[in-house]
């Protein structure tokens, strides 16, 4: 009996607590946000820098993104200069 | 007073395990609203960074050829340019321009491509692409003689190293199927010089297949006969899907801002089959100019 009254009451709780857990998604910038008015002084304390990490890693997956492409684009150009071999083929 | 005290008894363990669960619960939904916190950054860059973007290109090419019945090596210099346009939704457009200035008369091909491109999983590059390609001019410059080409490549990446492989079929005068294997390493640098700076070191290897029906493409009937009859006295069969080359391509990118310049270094190496038909190998390098602004 007792057995299952703690199984039923860690269920419960457990449910309680997984409820509570949940938080409804934040956007960063709003976080930031709360962070900057929760502690307006602090401008550039700690909790500045996941703004900036966020425009040091937007630059850099904008850099990759398009060094990416700019590499597909010379290895086409290449496949094509290559495939120019006609010249003393017959 | 027994009922109560075994009630009270129940109670007290009920709330000790409230305690027990509930706390670490919340300390638990802490850690879940860091993760919540970090997934949300990730998600912010993941979404910032689908954007268009515009990128124009200019790139030259010496591209020698060396053919062993010649002392010296076949020089086809080329001027290409490529307009293209990312949009954020992963289809992209692209015009693209060559032109050989070395040759006699007016000689130049455009392709039109459409295309559509998808990462997963934060590492793997979809890219699949249609284009209609047109040529004028001498036809000693053209390559294979295609209208019409389908493309599809596939990319897994790891901080430094890529593999990559490309399936590919042009049609035209010649149907032909072509695929790729490749591999590369990824080296980049932030900030080298200048804040916002990008450089890329990318040297990569691969090799390719194909059919080889492009190779008689052109040929009268009796040329064609001659040169499969030759090359079959060689050993090497044809009208078969069979590798074909092997490819090295060193690119270094700097960037800065919108605008990039790269040189490549490129070596290719036929395989024995059109080695069998003169063909050596094949060097160049490419430098290139690119303006890709965001919109």
């Amino acid at each position: 009996m007792k057995l299952v009254r703690f199984s039923l009451s860690f269920i419960f709780i457990m449910l309680v607590g997984s409820v509570f857990s949940q938080q409804p998604p934040v956007k960063t910038t709003e976080i930031q946000t709360k962070t900057n008015q929760a502690d307006p002084t602090k401008k550039n304390n700690i909790k500045t820098v996941p703004k900036a990490q966020l425009q040091q890693s937007q630059l850099k997956k904008i850099n990759q993104t398009k060094s990416k492409i700019q590499v597909q684009k010379l290895k086409t150009a290449i496949r094509k200069s290559s495939i120019v071999r006609k010249k003393g083929k017959k | 007073m027994m009922k109560f005290k075994i009630l009270n008894h129940s109670l007290a363990n009920f709330l000790g395990l409230f305690l027990f669960l509930f706390f670490p619960g919340l300390i638990m939904s802490q850690t879940t609203d860091n993760t919540s916190f970090e997934n949300n950054l990730k998600d912010s860059i993941q979404e910032s960074s689908e954007f268009n973007f515009l990128m124009i290109g200019v790139s030259y090419t010496n591209n020698n050829i060396k053919y062993k019945t010649l002392d010296a090596d076949i020089k086809m210099p080329t001027f290409t340019g490529d307009f293209s346009y990312y949009h954020k939704s992963g289809f992209w457009a692209s015009v693209n321009y060559a032109n050989y200035f070395k040759a006699n008369i007016t000689t130049y091909e455009t392709e039109i491509k459409l295309g559509y491109q998808h990462t997963f999983l934060d590492f793997i590059d979809l890219d699949f692409s249609y284009a209609h390609h047109d040529f004028k001019g001498d036809k000693n410059y053209e390559g294979i003689s295609y209208n019409h080409s389908i493309n599809g490549s596939i990319n897994l990446n790891s901080k430094y190293i890529s593999f990559t492989a490309d399936a590919y079929s042009m049609y035209g005068l010649s149907n032909n199927y072509f695929s790729e294997l490749g591999t590369s390493f990824n080296l980049d640098i932030d900030d080298l010089f200048f804040k916002n700076d990008f450089f890329l070191f990318n040297p990569g290897i691969s090799a390719s297949f194909g059919t080889d029906d492009w190779i008689f493409e052109d040929f009268t009937p009796v040329q064609r006969f001659g040169r499969k009859r030759f090359l079959k006295g060689q050993g090497y069969s044809t009208g078969t899907f069979s590798y074909q080359s092997l490819s090295f391509l060193v690119p270094i990118i700097y960037s800065y801002n919108s605008i990039s310049l790269s040189l490549s270094w490129f070596y290719n190496i036929p395989s024995n089959k059109l080695k069998a038909l003169n063909w050596k190998d094949q060097n160049g390098f490419m430098i290139s100019v690119f303006y890709s602004p965001s919109l």
